[in-house]
């Protein structure tokens, strides 16, 4: 037998004999794959080697990522002891706050009822209030008329709506036909005054009719306050006219022969003196009728006068004296005095009153003029109406 | 109706129609008082039916001062200015 090292060369012979040396190549052959399978194993080996080192430092990685890890839970564990104690409180808080917030809501839950109750009642109250304004605003509105009388032609006067179409009569609040209503002069006498009354006719027309008779106010239930026919609750009253001397009607600024109860307009009268007029008479005396202003009035009523004066070269040394005068000869508590001497021209004044308590009814106005020493002649100036402002003239205003 | 002139308050005062209590206008109307009596009335209208309204006023009477009356008799060569001087001073 022979033997040879790992590079082929012959070690040594031995002289062996054919099975042994079979046996010896057979175990030289497994020599040699225990050599490769040991080859193999030394290489496994050193990657395993390799890879328990880099497993190794994984490992310390790990341990120290553990570690950190460690530290941040305990950190955050005291962290949520810290919040689970402040939480408590924060409850114990809320459940203190819950239970004020409870007892505040009966309490205003108590206080809404009692409110909601009285809310009720006084928007009760409130609506029963407002119907009652809503009827004292109709018969306010109303005054307990929404209408004018006026004179149409001298053979009828008219109502028309005014400010709304309402009148109230005998407890309801009729409606004036747009068209108005109208009333002639049948049945009336010349110089007479008389009281206007609406009332509705049996087919429910609304009608006017005049009378003498006196007015009142109604104290009928339904009907308090309203200005009626004096007994006849169904009979409202509207005006008052009066007929001239030719059984016309007439408003004109010497004649006022027409006025409202309800709405009432201002009135103006005018008049004045066409020619001079004189006197010596020591008391006051009417200088002349055409200077009178006749009116209509009602008791509640003030009538307004101004009177301009011009006296002329009349008076020798006295002085001319001048008033007012109402149905008469009475002068009253106004007085324009004016003295005028012999070698003077002319010389004006002007002077006024309101004058109060005149009966209901009819009532002319005049200018009353006297010699204050019942010799010397006194004139006051006249001329034609539109010829200038040298006259005499009387302005009345209701 | 006739007009009534400048001369009429005149000839009321020549009939002693004065100071009662009536009035008249240029126009020739006339304002009774109710207290006149019938019979002054109708002498009032017999004044105006006899008035001619042409018939101008009689004249005023002119009013002197004592100054003015002086003055004449001075320039009329009655009385000196002397004469007035010393009346003035003898009154003080």
């Amino acid at each position: 037998m022979k033997v040879f090292d790992t590079s082929g060369q012959q070690l040594v012979a031995l002289g062996i004999d054919t099975g042994t040396s079979n046996a010896l190549s057979v175990l030289s052959q497994a020599v040699s794959v225990i050599s490769q399978q040991v080859s193999v194993l030394s290489q496994a080996h050193s990657v395993l080697s390799q890879a328990v080192s880099v497993i190794s430092q994984a490992v310390s990685v790990l341990s120290q990522a553990h570690s950190v890890l460690s530290q941040q839970v305990s950190a955050l564990s005291s962290q949520v002891s810290t919040v689970s104690v402040a939480v408590t409180s924060v409850d114990t808080r809320v459940n203190t706050v819950s239970q004020g917030v409870s007892v505040v809501s009966q309490a205003l839950s108590v206080q809404a009822a009692a409110l909601s109750v009285r809310v009720d009642t006084q928007s009760q109250a409130v609506s029963v209030l407002s119907q009652q304004v809503s009827v004292m605003s109709v018969i306010t509105e109303l005054g307990a008329g929404q209408c004018r009388l006026s004179v149409k032609s001298t053979t009828s006067v008219t109502l028309q709506p005014y400010k709304g179409q309402l009148l109230w009569i005998n407890g309801k609040a009729e409606k004036i036909p747009s068209g108005g209503v109208d009333m002639g002069t049948g049945g009336l006498t010349s110089a007479t005054t008389y009281n206007l009354y609406a009332y509705m006719s049996s087919v429910s027309v609304m009608t006017l009719t005049a009378t003498i008779s006196a007015h009142a106010t109604d104290t009928t239930a339904g009907n308090v306050g309203v200005e009626i026919k004096s007994g006849a609750g169904t009979h409202t009253l509207v005006g008052q006219v009066r007929l001239n001397a030719a059984v016309n009607f007439v408003n004109t600024v010497t004649q006022r022969f027409c006025i409202n109860w309800f709405n009432r307009p201002s009135l103006t009268g005018f008049n004045g003196f066409t020619a001079a007029r004189t006197t010596t008479s020591s008391s006051f005396v009417e200088l002349n009728s055409e200077i009178r202003i006749e009116f209509l009035i009602w008791a509640d009523q003030v009538a307004d006068l101004i009177g301009n004066i011009i006296v002329g070269a009349g008076i020798l040394t006295g002085v001319a004296v001048t008033s007012f005068g109402f149905d008469g000869t009475t002068a009253e508590d106004a007085v324009g005095l004016m003295e005028q001497a012999a070698n003077q021209n002319e010389n004006g004044a002007t002077f006024g009153m309101a004058k109060i308590g005149l009966a209901e009814g009819y009532h002319y106005v005049t200018l009353l003029g006297k010699s204050s020493d019942g010799v010397s002649t006194a004139a006051w100036n006249g001329a034609a109406a539109g010829a200038g402002p040298n006259r005499c003239t009387v302005y009345l205003e209701l | 109706m006739k007009q009534i002139g400048p001369s009429f308050a005149s000839e009321l005062s020549a009939a002693h129609l004065i100071g009662l209590p009536f009035a008249w206008g240029d126009d020739g109307q006339f304002s009774f008082d109710a207290r006149m009596l019938s019979e002054q009335v109708t002498a009032v209208l017999a004044v105006y039916a006899a008035h001619d309204p042409l018939t101008p006023a009689p004249p005023r009477p002119v009013q002197l001062t004592v100054e003015d009356t002086l003055a004449i008799l001075v320039k009329k060569g009655m009385l000196t200015q002397k004469d007035v001087d010393d009346a003035k001073a003898a009154k003080g």
